[in-house]
């Protein structure tokens, strides 16, 4: 063997080994990536002294090392590296972009999604990135032409497809923003491409998104045609139709006293009350509203065999309408309201378990809703009633002066302060009365498993005038609970406990107590 | 009878002999530990001590023992943990007691390769779970103060199961057939490489183990002797904050990339870094996880995903891993994390009897991370609690009137129009 075959010789084993011992480097960087130790891999690779033609894949693999630890710079930094060393990897423009996107080198992102979007490496995903990151560069024709183009594409997944279709949007408005007839190109290209990308899944989060941002759009260029005057949103459904029902259980229907002298005796029962609701929304000129409505309501007692029970079953029916004229008071959203209401009721007044005409009764009512405070609106309402029952000692007249403040907490909770007045004057003079209620309710929201908890002291002064003399003022205490829950989107549940105390001078005739429970149901449709 | 005199005499030599032989040998200490020989005498542990069974080690703040076995197995008692041997016969299974704190068991591969492959070599217990292990390498950790045990399996497969759960105490476990029947039941659950479980009085059984986050699992894994602090210095001295490398808005899934490193470097490894294992709970796959308490640190909904381990990343990771598998709870608040505890998640994954691959990602609907509590002055269903008042108030108004016009309601003017009737 000569000199040279020798120097060949071992010149190829040398080669052989030196080739097994790269591969058994990068084998083994491979098998830490795989096993998801990525500090390690990129340890092995750091040390890794690579021949020439593994320089790119040395490179390459550290960088995608890096990016699962999330060391951004120095990601990118290995990807420079096995770019210029002519990497090979398909994914290299997409994995160098997610570094420097991450790293916010958007300059240096953008252009490496343009390559992998050139090279149709995750074709859709490499397009979003080129038009997220030119929209916040706001290169927004670059951005629209990218969405436009992802839009076009078969076969993507059509999550990706309404974030694109809404990201088009944001940037034709960006650039109808800058515009004169700013709100012409709104309401003619930007919501449309709101609105197509609902459409394309109504049901996803991002769609709730869209939605809230239609709105938002629609307010800022005046185009929400269910923003009224003064600034206030009419709800979109305008129809607004419910059931409810109550069952409650009442211990003392009879309202007997609580002293043994009592000649009444305290009857118990079940209570089952029907509630059938209907009204509608109508808006003109977005200041001025009118809304009609219909009620309908049966009570029904389960206990029929005393008749100083079922006596209290009826019916009623009302219908009337609200006007409200929409304006504004020290540049605040105000509305005041013009209400007419007509009342049917029927009572087995008889106690023959049949219901027949009781009474009928017209209001009338004026109220403001304004307002006052920075804690919620503050409504001041005047009512005038005229009542005609079968017998005419019981006609009369009640004219009410009330006032509610909502106020809102900083923490979310609510409190509802009402003061009712009711000055009664009844045909027969000795029934007259003034009665002043005074209640505060206070809403927790999901005060236990997601239920709404309203509770609520009511406190009634009766002035009894001409009883006076025996009665005295009597005063009536009601403190109430109720656990509202919403079931769906169309049914919701309350669980209720009242408790009434009244109490009088004439302790044997008008003194009580009464506890009610109860479960109500209410179906929206 | 002479025979069998020499037998028993035989049998009792040589009990005598293995119960006062040595099993362990400390071949590492740093900082301050100490030893309770079975005899009650306490002494300080160097390097070199041999250990008898029933020995008790304890260890300092910031200190460690590591101890080899007999069988060449590897044990290192973490910063203030105790542990004792049980028993170490050559013939049948190790049983040593964590009383707290951190062990990290390597086990050899020859004690592995003894004739039952199903059966346990070791057993680990604590004073609410039992291990019975099948595998080599993983780490234990107990607190007194909460019961909680946890388990994170870094190779092969160890059994676990609650002793609470049972009804017994730890001390009455004291033979191997036992533990054996306890870590075998049903309620035992097998967690392989890169998952964790629990065991407290709260979670009742082992929880469904959850496949943790690979960039925790290989810091616990590097840190054998369970002393270090944080992150390493590589990661944690990122100069600045971690963005995700997905766009807001999108499917992280679908934005992440499934690295084509096979191609490139020509070479087929066929190393799975994750046992197969049916179940698993998913939902909080790619959990941060605080080995302390049970914490769950979840990848946000959308959050991208690690195509080659194929759990959720949690982006900015390094800011809340502490050292020895415990959470830096001053890191959680700068990234976008779902705080979830043990038994609640657990209870998802019972419930939703998750039992998929260990590569699936999370469903689509993680019920753990789906819920979003209410804003402020909105009800659970996302309605603004001005509505309910809305209706309270027509509710007062209502009755009101219900209550003048026909003296039946349980209101104020009523009782005048009642006695009027009647």
């Amino acid at each position: 063997m000569t000199n040279k075959s020798k120097t060949f010789l071992m010149f190829c084993a040398f080669s052989l080994l030196s080739t097994n011992g790269h591969a058994d480097e990068l084998s083994n960087a491979l098998a830490k990536f795989k096993l998801g130790a990525y500090q390690s891999m990129v340890e092995i690779l750091e040390k890794y002294n690579a021949p020439a033609n593994k320089l790119a894949t040395k490179y390459y693999l550290m960088g995608v090392g890096y990016n699962r630890q999330q060391n951004y710079e120095k990601s990118a930094l290995a990807f420079n590296q096995a770019v210029k060393f002519k990497s090979t990897a398909q994914d290299i423009w997409y994995e160098y972009g997610q570094a420097a996107y991450a790293n916010n080198d958007m300059r240096l992102a953008l252009a490496a999604f343009k390559k992998s979007a050139a090279t149709n490496y995750k074709l859709s995903e490499s397009l979003y990135y080129t038009a997220h990151i030119s929209q916040i560069l706001e290169d927004y024709q670059t951005s629209r032409d990218a969405y436009a183009k992802l839009i076009t594409l078969s076969g993507v997944d059509p999550s990706l497809l309404q974030a694109a279709r809404f990201q088009l949007g944001e940037v034709l408005l960006s650039m109808a923003e800058s515009r004169d007839d700013a709100s012409r190109l709104v309401k003619t290209y930007v919501l449309p491409q709101f609105s197509q990308a609902k459409e394309i899944d109504g049901q996803s989060d991002l769609a709730q998104e869209i939605d809230n941002r239609i709105k938002e759009v629609r307010v800022r260029y005046g185009l929400d045609p269910n923003r009224l005057i003064n600034g206030r949103i009419l709800p979109e459904k305008r129809w607004e139709i419910d059931f409810n029902q109550e069952i409650n259980y009442d211990n003392n229907i009879t309202l007997a006293t609580d002293v043994p002298t009592s000649q009444a005796t305290q009857k118990e029962s079940y209570i089952f009350d029907s509630t059938f609701n209907a009204k509608y929304l109508a808006s003109f000129k977005n200041r001025y509203l009118f809304e009609p409505s219909l009620r309908i309501n049966n009570k029904k007692h389960a206990e029929s065999s005393e008749a100083s029970v079922f006596q209290n079953d009826s019916y009623d029916l009302k219908v009337g309408g609200v006007f409200k004229f929409e304006h504004k008071v020290k540049d605040q959203p105000a509305s005041f309201a013009i209400g007419l209401d007509h009342k049917y009721i029927a009572r087995d007044r008889l106690q023959q378990k049949s219901k027949i005409f009781y009474a009928r009764s017209t209001t009338l009512s004026f109220a403001e809703t304004l307002r006052l405070n920075s804690y919620g609106d503050t409504t001041l309402r005047f009512k005038y009633k005229d009542y005609n029952a079968y017998t005419d000692s019981l006609n009369n007249t009640t004219m009410t002066l009330a006032a509610d403040q909502i106020i809102i907490l900083p923490d979310g909770t609510l409190f509802i302060a009402v003061v009712n007045a009711d000055f009664i004057s009844v045909e027969q003079e000795r029934d007259s009365t003034n009665a002043y209620l005074f209640r505060v309710d206070h809403l927790r929201p999901n005060f236990i498993s997601n239920f709404t908890l309203s509770a609520g002291l009511g406190i009634t002064l009766l002035d009894t005038k001409e009883q006076s003399v025996t009665r005295g003022t009597e005063k009536t205490i009601n403190p109430s609970f109720k656990l509202i829950k919403k079931l769906t989107n169309d049914l919701s549940m309350q669980i209720t406990y009242d408790y009434t105390k009244n109490t009088s001078d004439d302790e044997s005739r008008y003194a009580y107590t009464k506890h009610v429970t109860g479960l109500r149901f209410r179906i929206k449709f | 009878m002479i025979r069998c005199l020499l037998l028993m005499t035989l049998f009792s030599i040589t009990s005598l002999a293995f119960a006062g032989a040595d099993v362990a040998k400390v071949i590492i200490v740093r900082g301050s530990a100490m030893a309770k020989n079975p005899d009650g005498s306490v002494i300080q542990i160097k390097q070199g001590m041999w250990f008898k069974e029933g020995t008790q080690v304890k260890t300092e703040d910031k200190s460690f023992v590591k101890l080899l076995f007999i069988d060449k197995s590897q044990m290192n008692l973490g910063p203030n943990s105790q542990m004792k041997i049980d028993t170490f016969p050559e013939s049948d299974a190790g049983i040593v007691t964590l009383v707290k704190g951190q062990l990290r068991s390597k086990v050899s591969k020859n004690y592995m390769d003894m004739d039952k492959k199903d059966k346990s070599k070791l057993f680990i217990k604590t004073k609410t779970a039992a291990m019975g292990v099948r595998g080599t390498d993983f780490q234990v950790n107990y607190n007194p103060e909460n019961n909680f045990t946890s388990l994170v399996t870094f190779e092969g497969a160890v059994a676990m199961a609650s002793i609470s759960e049972f009804g017994l105490k730890a001390a009455e476990f004291v033979d191997q057939s036992k533990l054996e029947r306890l870590v075998s039941s049903d309620q035992a659950v097998t967690v392989t490489r890169g998952q964790f479980s629990g065991a407290s009085p709260e979670t009742g059984s082992a929880t469904i183990p959850v496949k943790i986050n690979p960039m925790q699992l290989e810091n616990m894994e590097k840190d054998v002797s369970g002393t270090a602090e944080a992150a390493p210095a590589e990661v944690s001295a990122a100069p600045k904050p971690v963005k995700s490398i997905v766009p807001p808005g999108v499917n992280g899934a679908s934005f992440s990339n499934k690295a084509k490193v096979d191609t490139q470097v020509g070479a087929k490894v066929s190393i799975s870094g994750y046992a197969d294992n049916k179940k698993v709970n998913t939902a909080a796959a790619g959990a941060v996880v605080d080995v302390g308490t049970g914490k769950l640190l979840l990848p946000p909904k959308n959050a991208p995903i690690d195509k080659n381990t194929g759990v959720p990343m949690i982006t900015g990771t390094a800011a809340v891993l502490g050292g020895g598998g415990k959470i830096n709870l001053a890191g959680v608040k700068n990234i976008n994390v779902v705080v979830v505890d043990l038994p609640t998640a657990n209870k998802v994954a019972v419930a939703a009897q998750i039992s998929r691959g260990p590569a699936s990602i999370a469903p689509k609907d993680n019920p753990l991370l789906a819920p979003k509590q209410p804003a402020p002055g909105t009800t659970a269903a996302g309605e603004p609690l001005v509505g309910a008042a809305q209706d309270v108030l027509a509710d007062t108004q209502e009755n009101i009137v219900d209550s003048q016009d026909l003296g039946t309601g349980i209101t104020r003017t009523k009782v005048n129009f009642n006695l009027s009737v009647q």
